[in-house]
């Protein structure tokens, strides 16, 4: 065995339960399987993990309750147009409309999820039409809705298996993230003001430091964030010393 | 549909399974059986009631409304409500589903009369887990009419959605256990009557845990759900026709905390589930989500 360990970033939990990546995933995995590299994550990655999930659900419910609430209903009356009649062409236009909206107020991160969401809902209206099968809005954001319910509450399962159990490849290591060095992330690292390097992620890698420093063994940070992160791999590494790369690579640097 | 039979939902799948296994108990019948020109050896159980006056399935009615009573001293509901009746009325509710479920009590009434079988409990939790496994999308419809009705958060649906869905890895796991007992311990003492009885309260003690860490979740729901429902009727006579889930008007002060309550008896049950059965919850389901999910959650 080496003495040396790959610390994980929230993002390759949830790449793992998710099947994410799954290349890179099962490369990684095969890597540090036959190094023999340890594989953990800190308590504040867990953290950010429950953060996330959370997120996600703030997100969906957002996203439902714009369509389902008042908006749609308005929309369609200003159409001159029964709110609870079956969805016709014409409502293509509302939910451009409504999700321009959603667009204006939703950060940066979420744009792309956002698109992705609108691209199904438009996809599956359209589907739906050419079928010429009627359907109410209410219904219509059911099948997301249930689709979103069901996968939250899998995940939250999963979450218990990986993070809890420690049921996967990766183990729970309790050491804490050193405050100065936290600091000294957030205060040097220069990330876009678009994407912002933010606490979480100094926490991590600062937790991961911490062990590092603990332990004595060279530890790397893996993690899928690049505009945060990964861009900045060089910079953290001059300041404290701890290399952060993609799971891609990260076995090759232990 | 109507909100209050989504949110109270059928007969407890839980409080019904407790039913058929706590006041039942095995004995052992020996038979000689002919196939083909050879004689077997074939060892049956058949269940008899151990105690008539503690049967729970006679006193089921006592039982939910034992239930209910807890849920209405767990939580403090309106000063101006009536909670007495409130709780007869959800008792009357939950045994006239009960009755009406002649699926349950014709399965439930098989396992105190039918003759012997090779496994008799295991062959109930097959009927619950398929009895779940076939009401599972109708319970997903609920939860998600429910949230279109109702201003509630999306994590208070997902919530109740994750206890549906550890259901089925609990009921898997039971079944593993007792499949186990039945198959190799008890038929391996089927002829001393002290170890068979020995045996099988060893099976029994030994789900013990998987049944109290789910019944507590099942328990926190109910509270959270009737916390959910009781402001949102006026009258304890309306209560269950209720048009719309206002999350204004419920107490947020016993909210939260209830909710953060159920949350980790939730992570707990996964985590007693999966002591039992390692196996259980193996894959997240495909779903159009699962890319929105990834790019929330992974990223770049």
């Amino acid at each position: 065995m080496t003495n040396a360990c790959i610390f994980i970033d929230a993002c390759v939990a949830f790449a793992e339960i998710l099947g994410e990546n799954s290349d890179i995933m099962d490369t990684f995995k095969l890597s540090i399987q036959r190094k023999k590299i340890p594989c953990y994550i800190s308590l504040s990655a867990i953290g950010e993990c429950t953060k996330k999930i959370d997120f996600t659900h703030i997100f969906f419910e957002k996203v439902f309750r714009t369509f389902s609430e008042g908006y749609f209903k308005y929309s369609r009356q200003r159409q001159r147009k029964s709110p609870i009649s079956p969805l016709v062409k014409d409502d293509f236009g509302i939910f451009e409309d409504l999700f321009n909206q959603l667009r204006k107020s939703t950060g940066a991160v979420l744009q792309k999820p956002l698109r992705e969401l609108e691209k199904k809902m438009v996809f599956e209206l359209e589907r739906i039409l050419r079928k010429k099968i009627k359907i109410d809005i209410c219904s219509f954001l059911n099948i997301f809705t249930s689709q979103a319910l069901t996968l939250s509450a899998n995940l939250r399962i999963q979450k218990v298996k990986y993070l809890q159990k420690q049921l996967g490849f990766f183990k729970i290591d309790k050491t804490s993230p050193d405050a100065a060095i936290t600091g000294k992330l957030l205060t040097n690292v220069n990330a876009s003001p678009r994407y912002p390097f933010h606490e979480d992620d100094a926490n991590n890698i600062s937790a991961a430091w911490s062990y590092k420093k603990a332990t004595g063994t060279n530890v790397v940070f893996a993690t899928f964030d690049f505009r945060t992160v990964n861009s900045h791999a060089e910079e953290i590494f001059n300041l404290i010393g701890l290399q952060c790369a993609n799971p891609l690579y990260a076995p090759y640097y232990v | 549909m109507d909100i209050s039979t989504g949110l109270l939902g059928q007969v407890n799948p839980i409080s019904a399974l407790r039913c058929g296994f706590s006041s039942l108990e095995p004995i052992s019948i020996k038979k000689t059986r002919k196939k083909l020109g050879l004689k077997f050896k074939t060892v049956e159980w058949k269940f008899i009631r151990k105690n008539e006056r503690n049967d729970l399935i006679d006193r089921y009615p006592s039982y939910i409304q034992f239930q209910n009573e807890l849920v209405l001293e767990k939580i403090k509901l309106p000063p101006d409500f009536d909670a007495g009746s409130f709780s007869k009325m959800l008792t009357k509710n939950a045994l006239e589903r009960f009755k009406k479920d002649r699926e349950l009590q014709s399965e439930l009434s098989k396992l105190r009369k039918k003759k012997e079988t090779a496994k008799p409990l295991c062959d109930f939790i097959v009927f619950m887990l398929k009895r779940h496994e076939k009401s599972k999308p109708e319970n997903l419809l609920i939860m998600t009419e429910l949230f279109a009705q109702s201003n509630l958060p999306f994590s208070f649906f997902a919530d109740s959605v994750m206890l549906n869905e550890i259901f089925g890895g609990f009921m898997e796991a039971i079944q593993r256990k007792v499949n186990l007992y039945e198959s190799v311990w008890l038929r391996r003492y089927a002829d001393n009557r002290v170890l068979f009885h020995k045996k099988f309260q060893e099976m029994k003690r030994s789900l013990i845990p998987l049944f109290d860490v789910i019944e507590q979740s099942s328990f926190l729901q109910k509270c959270l759900n009737i916390l959910v429902m009781a402001p949102n009727c006026s009258k304890t006579n309306s209560s269950f026709s209720i048009d719309f889930l206002d999350f204004k008007k419920v107490d947020f002060k016993q909210f939260s905390p209830l909710s953060n309550e159920f949350r980790v008896s939730l992570d707990n049950c996964v985590s007693t589930i999966l002591t039992y059965e390692p196996n259980a919850f193996s894959s997240i389901p495909e779903t159009d989500m699962n890319k929105i999910f990834a790019q929330i959650l992974v990223g770049d």
